[in-house]
């Protein structure tokens, strides 16, 4: 485990002789923000002065990466650590640059001269606070947003590891506000030179926006510290603020369970994924592990960048094991896992890293082709990430050095997954853990097909609007068909595989909207004909689209699979033998199929067979309202097929890519 | 950047010549006048009227160089003294050196010559000085104790009163004599300077002012702000006691030879801020330097001219030249915004 970039140790500060805070305890690794907030006078200042170097600390220690923070001299210490503090009048008249080059001090020759490198630092600097357009004005005419970005940007000109700012959008207005936390988020999810933060703010509806993790203070001492979804509840700010839990409701940060969308008529609410519920469990049982600390609530940050907290269930613990449930919430969404209880074992092992297994109610890979390999818990990467990022958290901030091993179950998994696709896909005994976002969105179908009909309807308006801007206008979206009246396309594709391989292979950039459709295929072509579009494009993944060939109009597994009949009789009728059609009966996906086709060497022309019957089944459909052509992909194999319809298509929009994904 | 540099080379140049010409006419201007051909060729060994040579070279030139000196000295402290106190208003005496040496001047006036006994210039000089460092040290003394640069400034003003005091204490006691001669003394005057004194004078002002110079990068960091300062990795209080010392020792060397010449401390470093641009120590300094001679020299031609053979007093001159200066150039310009 790296070292954290700058650890507190029962640090206690003052001015004169009498401590004005004491007991201060905290760590925060390179790239994250930690904000301080308390009521006045609670040592917030305070704090901020000692670590900037300015107060001598009276007790306890402070590490920058490892280093004393006593044992540096100030001239090393300005080089590690920049702060911008309130006293900020200058009655001199400055141009910008010349008040950014003031922080290149620490770097300077015996009477200031600047080096090349100190040029450099400087343009770096005003890049980062989008101030370079500003370097040749002077200060005093700056707007309040552009000269706070000013200051910021000498304290970066010290190049520092941790960069201490106090109240650094005290007097701003909205705008100006939000610019700063935008500039000082950049700084530290920056992957080259990831900066570390320390700040104050009052405002308490920024701290979502910015905090990784919350320091509270309170008449000199820590009232708690964690994230920010941990530390803002209502209680713990009734506390710390002394004010009623009514008011301080005003300053939480929505939660995720109430996040909800607007689909059709309703709200649904957004919900977490089996991966987090398992996450959030592996956290707190890991921080009752090893930090002896029993979590009223737990949280964690998603892949798609949303919080998720939760209230444990249940939480034990037992010499070196400890064990946490969370119930899943999967808000809205019809989902067979609604509600499941898991629940994560965490054990100290000898052995470093952390390993990660299945146990009851956790089903197990039996057939070749998904993300786990055969015999292994049915929990895909994602998840298996995110639960070793929870604990890795805990570990480094207990400074536990050793291994954890991880047993993830659930509750009656083994018949709630036989409810699910789970046996058809060789997964045996449970439940997987497959989201690869972490959060569950809501989807009634009514509301869905609602959406998908709304998106052709904007995208029919916006096909028009190009027809109405003349002819011969530019982009290649818009053409003229032999009648010379404007062509209205679309591109249909049924999810994010779709969206990532129209981006990839460059037909996203050629001018022609592309609406996610899910599984509705059927429905969508409906909708197409409805609005009258010319020319319709559908691209989609070969374990999808596959189906269409049988006349499966809506892809969802819960209408019908049928993805490994129709690929043996195709590559029946190209010459398949038995041997080879029974091999692709027993494959579970799509690609593993294709896998045994081209050991086969019938591929092609299976392709060929399947491509065939998609394109009938989609003209039947279309009934001869629009032309429909079909762009069917693998992620493993590339380009699976494409019908004639499809080629049309690419070409009269003047495509020039590579389909091969 | 590029224009400072232009617009610094433009002032350092047209003060590099004024001060050239004030020097010559200093050396050329008196109730003897020296054509400036001459001036130059006795500075240089040259021959000629032996009284002229003596003039020129014992007389003139010692006042001259004294004045320039001091004159640099005087600003350099003044302009030390507000960027400690970030107070336009502060001057080098402001932390009460000119009342200790005045004090100590006293005591050797009247107490000892009082006595009888006959008091050398080297005395005068010596205990002047000392004078100026007493009250230097109870001021170093105070700011260990008081952190707040407001309520040293009072203490300043407090020790000045207090040697003030003490000096009048003293004047009660004196001959009439000597009362005349510690006004005198007050007023200033760089009349009768001795070779050797101007040369002491210059060369410890030279030195201190150098010094100064080597701590531009640091005074100027001090002058964005105090934290600021200190976070960038100036040893802030270490350099606050310096500027004290700094600046008191340039203050107590000109009292000590020529008496307390007020307002060039003041009026300098505002005319400076005017004409400069550039206001980083680095490029202030000689500007301040440079300025303060011009302007000392300026007011001790007029102070042996105007109504010669008298001469006026000293700071009478520097007060009537600098202040309407001052106050025109205040009206003039635009408003400095604190932001």
């Amino acid at each position: 485990m790296s070292e954290p970039l700058l650890k507190i140790e029962n640090l206690s500060a003052g001015y004169e002789k009498k401590p004005v805070l004491s007991g201060v305890s905290f760590a925060a690794d390179r790239g994250e923000a930690v904000v301080v907030i308390g009521p006045n006078g609670a040592g917030k200042s305070t704090l901020l002065l000692t670590l900037a170097g300015i107060l001598k600390p009276m007790g306890g220690r402070a590490f920058l990466s490892g280093t004393d923070m006593k044992a540096l001299t100030s001239g090393q210490r300005a080089k590690r650590v920049a702060a911008m503090f309130t006293d900020r009048r200058q009655r001199d008249p400055k141009t910008v640059r010349e008040l950014v080059t003031e922080g290149r001090y620490p770097y300077t020759g015996r009477l200031g001269a600047l080096s090349e490198k100190d040029r450099e630092a400087v343009r770096e600097a005003m890049e980062k606070t989008d101030l370079l357009s500003l370097s040749g004005r002077d200060i005093g005419e700056l707007s309040d947003g552009q000269r706070q970005r000013a200051y910021i940007a000498r304290a970066l000109a010290q190049e520092p590891e941790l960069l201490i700012l106090d109240e650094p959008t005290g007097f701003l207005d909205v705008r100006y506000q939000l610019e700063i936390i935008g500039v000082l988020k950049a700084l530290c999810q920056n992957n080259e030179k990831p900066i570390t933060i320390l700040m104050t703010l009052h405002d308490l509806a920024l701290l979502p926006k910015i905090a990784d993790r919350v320091l509270m203070l309170k008449s000199g001492r820590q009232a708690g510290c964690g994230t920010a979804s941990e530390m803002l509840t209502e209680e713990k700010l009734a506390e710390l603020f002394e004010i009623p839990r009514e008011a301080a409701a005003i300053y939480l940060p929505a939660k995720t369970s109430e996040r909800s969308v607007r689909k059709g008529r309703k709200h649904l609410r957004y919900g977490f994924t089996t991966g987090t519920a398992a996450a959030l469990a592996a956290k707190a049982s890991a921080e009752l592990l090893l930090n002896n600390k029993s979590l009223s609530t737990v949280a964690v940050q998603t892949p798609k960048g949303w919080e998720v907290s939760a209230v444990p269930e249940r939480l034990e613990k037992a010499e070196d094991k400890a064990i946490c449930g969370i119930r899943k919430d999967a808000g809205d969404d019809p989902d067979a896992t609604d509600g499941i209880l898991i629940s994560a074992e965490v054990e100290k092992k000898r052995e470093l890293g952390i390993s990660i297994d299945g146990g009851p109610g956790i089903g197990r890979v039996t057939k070749p082709g998904l993300d786990q390999p055969v015999g292994a818990a049915a929990i895909n990467s994602v998840p298996r990430q995110m639960i070793a990022s929870a604990c890795e958290e805990v570990m480094r901030e207990a400074g536990y050095e050793g291994g954890l091993s991880v047993t993830i179950s659930a509750e009656d998994g083994e018949t709630i997954a036989a409810r699910t696709m789970n046996p058809v896909l060789g997964i045996e005994g449970g439940i997987s853990i497959i989201g690869t976002t972490g959060i569950v969105e809501p989807m009634s179908e009514k509301a869905l097909i609602d959406t998908i009909a709304l998106s052709l309807h904007q995208a029919a308006v916006e096909e028009k609007r190009k027809q109405e801007t003349g002819p011969g206008c530019g982009t290649s979206g818009t053409s003229r068909n032999s009648e010379n009246k404007a062509v209205r396309r679309v591109i249909l594709t049924p999810g994010n595989y779709g969206e990532e391989y129209i981006e990839k292979t460059g037909i996203g950039s050629l001018g022609i909207p592309v609406v996610q459709v899910s599984n509705f295929i059927g429905d969508a072509l409906d909708l197409c004909a409805e609005e009258k579009f010319d020319e319709v494009l559908l691209v989609g993944h070969a374990g999808k689209l596959v189906k269409l060939a049988a006349g499966l109009l809506n892809t969802h597994s819960m209408y019908g699979d049928g993805r490994m009949e129709i690929l043996s009789v195709y590559a029946a009728m190209a010459g398949a033998s038995r041997e080879t059609v029974e091999k692709i009966m027993a494959c579970a996906t799509t690609d593993a199929a294709t896998d045994v086709l081209k050991e086969a060497c019938l591929f092609e022309e299976t392709a060929v067979h399947v491509m065939e019957a998609i394109d009938n089944r989609l003209k039947r459909k279309a009934a001869g309202a629009f032309q429909i052509g079909a762009v069917v992909f693998s992620k493993v194999h590339g380009l699976f097929g494409i019908t004639g319809e499809a080629e049309h298509f690419l070409l009269a929009a003047g495509f020039r890519g590579n389909l091969k994904g | 950047m590029r224009e400072n540099s232009r617009r610094n080379f433009i002032v350092f140049l047209c003060l590099a010549v004024l001060l050239v010409l004030v020097f010559c006419l200093s050396l050329s201007l008196g109730s003897v006048s020296v054509p400036v051909r001459d001036v130059f060729s006795y500075l240089f060994g040259g021959e000629g009227n032996p009284q002229y040579v003596k003039i020129v070279r014992e007389i003139r030139l010692p006042r001259a160089v004294l004045a320039l000196f001091s004159g640099g000295a005087l600003a350099v402290s003044g302009y030390l003294l507000q960027t400690f106190f970030r107070n336009p208003i502060a001057g080098p005496f402001v932390l009460g050196i000119s009342s200790g040496a005045r004090f100590c001047a006293c005591i050797l006036m009247v107490i000892v010559a009082g006595q009888g006994y006959t008091v050398s210039n080297g005395q005068m000089v010596g205990w002047s000085f000392a004078g100026a460092m007493l009250a230097t040290g109870i001021i170093i003394l105070l700011s260990f104790r008081i952190k707040s640069m407001g309520i040293l400034l009072v203490a300043g003003f407090m020790v000045s009163y207090i040697m003030g005091a003490l000096t009048d204490f003293l004047i009660s006691f004196a001959d009439d004599a000597s009362i005349i001669n510690l006004h005198g003394w007050t007023q200033g005057s760089f009349s009768g300077t001795a070779p050797a004194d101007a040369l002491e004078a210059a060369v410890m002002i030279a030195a201190v002012s150098v010094f100064i110079f080597c701590l531009s990068k640091p005074i100027g960091a001090y002058q964005s702000g105090e934290r600021f300062a200190e976070t960038v990795g100036v040893h802030v209080h270490l350099l606050q006691l310096g500027i004290i010392v700094l600046s008191s020792l340039l203050s107590g060397v000109v009292t000590a030879f020529a008496g307390p010449v007020s307002f060039v401390g003041v009026a300098v470093p505002f005319i400076v801020r005017t004409l400069m641009r550039d206001r980083r120590p680095l490029a202030m300094l000689p500007a301040l330097f440079l300025t303060g001679a011009v302007f000392t020299l300026i007011s001790d031609l007029l102070a042996r001219m105007l109504l010669s053979p008298m001469e006026l007093s000293l700071s009478t001159v520097t007060s009537v030249l600098g202040a309407p200066l001052v106050l025109i150039m205040m009206v003039g310009r635009k408003k400095e915004r604190e932001i």
